[in-house]
């Protein structure tokens, strides 16, 4: 049996093997180091953190992160659970030159390291968002701790109010925000402007960047539409009605319901639903200026009506159709108006569609300049599948 | 081809030599194998009756439990006789009733006459008066001794220098009881037992074939344990035949108790936690192995049989697949690959996901562990270290327990000791979660020494969880897998057939294939009777069904 | 036959027995032997299948990291038309290695560049005219082996251990590659076969659930760019498929057959297909804007994906895990055949000395590049230069075998013993 063993393990390969044995101990004696090791305890987890101005510091920025408090958070031990009505979280701010200025400072009134792997929130206050986001987002861009999926959020007044209400329906007000906006973007009415897809607009040369747009008061967090973004800078802000004009035209979402008068008679208001199928875009270059027309089709169901008119007949129902489609026309064409003439920015996704599908056009043009002048027409088309519940 | 040869190697000489000594060496294996069997002194039956005796039982040392019975063939006055046995190893009843009442009977003094003395009385009393199915005989007192010392019973007359070996063996032994390791539930119930002659029973039982070959060999200079090797002559490949042959006659040690010595002489790298060769206590077990092309190896005196070569996959193969339907069984096997994959990384998992990687649990959870974990003083390895080896203690201790208890206290022991460390804040509420499901997987695995292996495993994969996180058990899955690679059980590749890859064989691995799909035997075995079914998709009995529904109808 | 030829011992047994094994010749084919691929008693061959996950394995390391941005960087939204070509590009070379593999059956580049190179008889000749050819790749691969161990590290301390410094994780890697090269060819061509699969698929998944933040968009206009840009960036993305090199020392166990040949292009467009992909999705997820902007944009690709069932919420850090796997095959193949090329130069009977002293080596290359901006320009010197060189050497050696029948045809008869059956085989 030895001779054997011999034979199979030559006598290099014994030596080589004890030379490696002997490495990887040493090696693993050189790494109980750990470096990297820092206990699930030991992270102080951010889950959303603000940005705002500072009232009489042009120069600094305030940054305020909301901390959860695990030991209060119920469900997380057995004898836990808020106790005394003190909160789940914890608030904390700071002021700073610059933003690892500011958690510099921060980090000097905390015991355990702040961690960013769980924020799900940046809000932002929109004395800040008008200054310009770049330096402020540099350091979220660079961090690999900080998700692209994560919300930045423009917040009127501070940033810091976003962090503060508590609507108290769950126990993280981030969550409460988190998942309302998810819900709102699987459902089609909020615009899916992640973190990630916010960078993507801010390096792209065919569209505006926008962020959206929430109001915040002690216990109300409301979502509020979308501020638009002029480079880096915030320039104004779209309703949220406003904002599924461009769900519908840019991202192919549903948007939300479509209240409207039924034959322009405001005592006569008809809610439909609405369901994106399909959009078709036709886009020239006429006489130094780029022409755009863009069909939507939409289809639904009658939600509501305040008026007891039979509808459910052909004639009836194509009319309503197209009551449905001119109001939808209506309002995008005003949402357009309001981004050529006042906002000169493109968030509505046209120049995209040139970048895209008429390379030739967009070799010729500068967009930026071009689009106020560009003559945009969205015409809609609605087909209502049913009437709900009720027969008529 | 010979030009090829040389630019293969800038040492094809060196290569040469090392096989003609290979060769030459092979030649003298046998002749080496008989010289350490033989410690005895081999001399001649002396022709004197007490001189015989004397020589026979001073070759066990005239041990007291060597019984001597003198006596004189057919009865008073006959020629002085005596038989010599091991008490222990005898069947009383077949020495009394067939040796001595028929050696002493008075028939016998109607011996023809040409029978009355020296060889041809000797060879008239093996062929017409001893009533036992089996007679040796002992050339000198070497041979006699060893055949007294398996069980028979040496007989000698005076004036005879022969000596004739009875078999009387008749050892102490247990019934054939369903085995303890690899219970089923659906499946033959019965085990081996510790006798090598009933284990051999058990499959020829299952194996009529004429083909099925049964080579017994003796190992141990001391114990002299029958090893017996079984392989079909026409499906098994001769090379790794010869090879076990060999193997088994290299080892040099005194004493043999247990299949598991074989294995640790035999098997082809012994730094390996991962079994090159099987073991099962089924005989049902050892007939499908058989059939595969497989060789079974029984050792006298151990439940296991040792099967070799073996692959990977059979870790977490149980007879039981083939026994129920297809769909069932696949499901089965994916649950177990799932059981094993988490009793070996579950725990590493937790201690890269809580101290590395926190960003990859769902941020819910993370606070409810980190609350959790907030009374716990120590790093999660060391916490996961704590547990897993209370864990190994219990499970350990409650195979010592005696008896009925012994579960019990595992149970108590496990439950009570979870919940008091979760109460005194020394682990976490998940921590003792993924302590019982580790332990859980681990029992999941149908192959006892397949699960030590990754039960023990998952302790330097601990380690390299809490140095560098999920880098740490990447590098040590990759360094598992380089050593999995370079494996072999009697030259075949361990990982065969998903390495080299065998898309045939892939029938029978993570998936169990239907039976009617099942055609040829596992080829990385090289069979030398690649199909178990003579025809296409195994038609012949579809044919038949279809048959017999038609004339239903 | 993997078992007898697997083990020597065994392979001498069977021809004792009368097995067909060695009965001819000294590397006589065994009718009985087909399946595992291994053409003689005592001499491993790769299967054309482990031919093609050695290769398509190797080519996959650290270029699926960055491949996005630097495609898209000359050619724009074509970017994914250049890792196409790049492959298409790659095939030529390899195409020709497996021809020279099949003319020169079992003979590496080291014998086979000698024989090329000398007179029939003075074989020594050609030993000291191809020595510059050979110190060339031992160059590239030391190279290209600490380049890759040091991006690797610097991507694991840039996403996942920022504070574990780059020499340990780079340490760590080239030390399990060190592992593997311990042991022989065989367990080389087997690890690479079995991981395959285990890279490709995590990869494939990545783009597929990619798709759920794609922006077909950000695809078109399908020809963004001119033919010469697309051309140019197709020789650099060429660079990303380097790699396929290491055949040339695993040729000489390579089965001479129609099947290796065909198993080598289908190992390029393995990850050819797989590039693609990642390119294709990186492009539509961030536009070419934006893809400038990240240093590791497959990265950034799964940290914009999340995982069906979400019961992780993160996967860059299981990526890394697995994309460990990918590197570590590039690492340890380049590590032994740079080992394995040495060895058969310095005519040395076992590679496993040269590997423990390229060990410090290969960790001293790795550390070479100061930051990295540096290192970026390293990978860029190396892949052009070794693409360059490796581009043209193998049709270079074809055109000398083309050149001199009379070393084709002392190796065709040797090929017709074993080569011819094994081309009937396939």
């Amino acid at each position: 049996m030895m001779v054997r063993a011999a034979r199979r393990r030559p006598y290099n390969r014994c030596l080589l093997r004890i030379v490696a044995g002997v490495l990887s101990a040493l090696l693993c004696l050189a790494l109980a180091g750990c470096w990297d090791r820092r206990e699930i305890e030991e992270r102080t987890s951010v889950v959303a953190v603000a940005i705002d101005a500072v009232p009489d510091r042009p120069d600094m920025i305030r940054l305020s992160v909301q901390i959860p408090i695990p030991l209060k958070i119920a469900g997380s031990t057995g004898t836990g659970g808020s106790s005394g009505g003190d909160s789940p979280v914890k608030v904390l701010s700071s002021d700073g030159i610059t933003v690892l200025d500011a958690i510099r400072k921060l980090q000097t009134q905390l015991n355990q390291e702040l961690f960013y792997g769980h924020t799900r929130v940046i809000a932002i206050g929109e004395a800040v968002a008008r200054k310009g986001l770049n330096e402020v987002l540099d350091p979220f861009r660079r961090n690999p701790q900080i998700r692209r999926l994560l919300w930045p959020i423009i917040v009127e007044g501070e940033g810091r109010q976003l962090l503060e209400a508590n609507p108290g329906l769950e126990q993280i007000p981030t969550v409460y925000i988190m998942s309302l906006v998810e819900n709102g973007v699987k459902e089609g009415y909020i615009p899916d402007m992640n973190l990630g897809n916010f960078f993507i607009d801010l390096s792209s040369n065919c569209h505006q960047p926008f962020m959206l747009r929430f109001s915040a008061r002690k216990e109300e967090i409301a979502y509020k539409g979308i501020a638009l973004f002029r480079e880096d800078k915030m320039i104004g802000s779209l309703d949220v009605q406003e904002t599924w004009a461009i769900e519908r035209v840019r991202y192919r979402e549903n948007g939300g319901p479509i209240i409207f008068p039924y034959e322009g008679d405001s005592s006569r208001m008809v809610s439909l639903s609405s369901e994106f199928v399909g959009q078709s875009s036709r886009i020239r270059y006429n006489n130094g200026r780029v022409e755009a027309r863009i069909h939507i089709q939409l289809e639904g169901a009658l939600l509501e009506k305040t008026f007891d008119d039979m509808l459910f007949k052909s004639g009836r129902i194509t009319l309503l159709e197209q009551n449905a489609a001119d109001y939808l026309a209506a309002k995008t064409r005003q949402v357009i108006e309001k981004l050529q003439k006042r906002y000169r920015a493109d968030v509505i996704g046209i120049g995209g569609k040139i970048r895209a599908f008429h390379p030739g056009i967009w070799r010729r043009i500068n967009w930026q300049s071009e689009f106020p002048e560009a003559d945009i027409v969205v015409t809609y088309s609605y087909k209502l599948r049913n009437t709900g519940m009720e027969m008529d | 081809m010979i030009s090829m040869q040389e630019q293969s190697g800038f040492y094809v000489l060196g290569k040469k030599l090392r096989g003609r000594r290979e060769k030459s060496g092979k030649s003298k294996l046998d002749e080496r194998f008989e010289q350490r069997m033989r410690k005895l002194k081999p001399e001649p039956i002396p022709a004197s009756l007490d001189s015989a005796v004397e020589l026979l039982s001073s070759g066990v040392g005239a041990s007291d439990d060597l019984i001597v019975r003198r006596f004189q063939l057919g009865g008073s006055g006959g020629r002085s006789a005596a038989i010599l046995f091991i008490e222990g190893l005898t069947d009383s009843v077949v020495v009394e009733d067939f040796i001595l009442r028929a050696a002493m009977a008075k028939s016998l003094s109607d011996t023809p006459a040409g029978c009355k003395s020296g060889d041809a009385l000797f060879d008239y009393i093996r062929d017409a008066v001893l009533p036992v199915n089996q007679t040796n005989e002992g050339k000198d007192s070497a041979e006699a001794v060893g055949l007294m010392l398996s069980g028979d019973t040496a007989f000698l007359i005076d004036g005879v220098q022969r000596c004739l070996l009875l078999n009387t063996k008749s050892y102490p032994s247990r019934p054939v009881e369903e085995p303890r390791t690899e219970s089923v539930v659906r499946g033959p119930r019965d085990g081996f037992t510790e006798q090598l002659r009933v284990n051999i029973g058990l499959i020829r039982r299952r194996l009529r074939d004429p083909n099925m070959r049964i080579r017994t060999l003796t190992v141990g200079a001391r114990s002299q344990t029958s090893v017996s090797v079984v392989y079909i002559d026409d499906i098994a490949p001769k090379a790794i035949v010869d090879e076990v042959l060999s193997r088994i006659k290299k080892i040099d040690i005194d004493t043999a108790l247990e299949s598991g010595y074989i294995e640790q002489f035999i098997e082809d790298n012994h730094w390996t936690p991962f079994p090159l060769i099987h073991n099962t206590e089924r005989p049902d077990k050892a007939v499908a192995n058989l059939l595969e092309g497989r060789i079974v190896i029984i050792t006298d005196g151990s439940p296991f049989a040792l099967i070799a070569p073996a692959l990977f996959t059979a870790f977490y193969q149980s007879p039981e697949d083939y026994y129920e339907r297809f769909l069932i069984s696949t499901m089965i096997r994916f649950i177990r690959i799932i059981s094993m994959v988490m009793a070996l990384l579950l725990p590493s998992l937790y201690i890269a996901f809580s101290s590395f990687h926190p960003e990859m649990i769902p941020s819910r959870l993370v606070i409810a562990m980190a609350a959790g974990r907030s009374t716990v003083p120590f790093p999660s390895v060391v916490e996961a270290f704590m547990m897993e080896i209370t864990m190994e203690i219990l499970r350990e201790a409650s195979v010592r327990l005696p008896g009925p208890i012994g579960p019990t206290i595992g149970i108590v022991g496990a439950l009570v000791v979870g919940q008091a460390a979760v109460q005194a804040g020394i682990v976490s509420p998940i921590m003792v979660i993924i302590v019982a499901l580790t332990t859980i997987g681990s029992f999941a695995s149908p192959s006892y020494s397949a699960a030590i292996a990754l039960r023990m495993l998952r302790f330097p994969m601990m380690v390299a969880a809490g140095m560098f996180g999920l880098y740490g058990i990447m590098l040590l899955i990759l360094i598992i897998v380089v050593h999995l690679c370079s494996l072999k059980s009697f030259g075949v590749p361990y990982l065969a057939p998903l390495t080299p890859f065998r898309f045939r064989d892939l029938k029978d691995t993570v998936i169990r294939a239907p039976m009617i799909f099942m055609r040829s035997r596992p080829l990385a075995l090289q069979p030398q009777d690649t199909y178990r079914m003579k025809k296409q998709g195994g038609m012949a009995k579809h044919d038949e069904a279809d048959g017999q529904s038609d004339n239903r109808r | 036959m993997t078992k007898r030829t697997d083990n020597p011992t065994i392979g001498d047994k069977g021809a004792e027995h009368g097995q067909p094994a060695a009965a001819g010749g000294k590397d006589g084919h065994d009718g009985t032997e087909r399946r595992s691929g291994q053409s003689s008693a005592n001499r491993f061959v790769i299967s054309p299948r482990q031919s093609a996950s050695i290769v398509a394995s190797t080519i996959f390391g650290v270029g699926v990291l960055t491949l996005p941005r630097t495609t898209t960087e000359i050619a724009g939204e074509s970017g994914w038309l250049s890792t196409v070509l790049g492959a298409c590009l790659a095939m030529v070379p390899m195409l020709f290695l497996s021809l020279l593999a099949r003319m020169f059956p079992g003979k590496s580049i080291v014998r086979l560049g000698a024989e090329l190179f000398s007179p029939v008889r003075r074989i020594w000749i050609g030993k000291i005219l191809i020595l510059p050819f050979l110190s060339l790749m031992v160059a590239y691969w030391t190279a290209t082996t600490g380049m890759v161990a040091r991006i690797f590290g610097e991507v694991v301390t840039a996403a996942v251990l920022p504070r574990t410094p780059v020499e340990v994780i780079i340490g760590t890697m080239l030390l399990t590659g060190f592992i593997l090269v311990m042991h022989d060819i065989e367990t080389v061509a087997r690890v690479n076969e079995i991981l395959l699969p285990l890279i490709v698929v995590p990869i494939l998944l990545i783009s597929l659930f990619s798709y759920q933040s794609a922006r077909l968009d950000n695809l078109f206009p399908l020809f963004a760019v001119d033919w010469m840009s697309i051309m140019r960036s197709s020789l650099t993305s060429t660079a990303a498929y380097l790699g396929f090199e290491v055949f040339t020392l695993f040729m000489s166990h390579a089965e001479p057959s129609r099947a290796m040949v065909r198993a080598n292009l289908t190992g390029i467009a393995i990850p050819g297909f797989m590039y693609t992909l990642i390119v294709i999705s990186g492009i539509s997820v961030f536009g070419v804007d934006e893809l400038k902007q990240l240093v590791w944009p497959t990265l950034e690709l799964v940290k914009t994906t999340e995982m069906p069932g979400l019961v992780l919420e993160r996967t860059e850090s299981l990526f890394i895990g697995v994309w460990v796997t990918a590197v570590f095959t590039t690492v340890g193949t380049m590590y032994f055949t740079l080992t394995m090329l040495l060895k058969e130069m310095l005519g040395l009977r076992t590679h496993r000395w040269i590997a423990l002293a390229m060990l410090p080596a290969l960790y001293w290359v790795a550390l070479r590049p100061q930051n990295i901006k540096d290192l970026f320009d390293w990978q860029d010197i190396t892949g052009n230069y070794g693409s360059f060189y490796l581009l043209s050497m193998p049709i270079l050696f074809w055109l000398i075998a083309q050149m001199r029948p009379s070393v084709r045809r002392r190796n065709r008869s040797a090929a017709a013993d074993s080569g011819g059956e094994g081309g009937s085989r396939a």
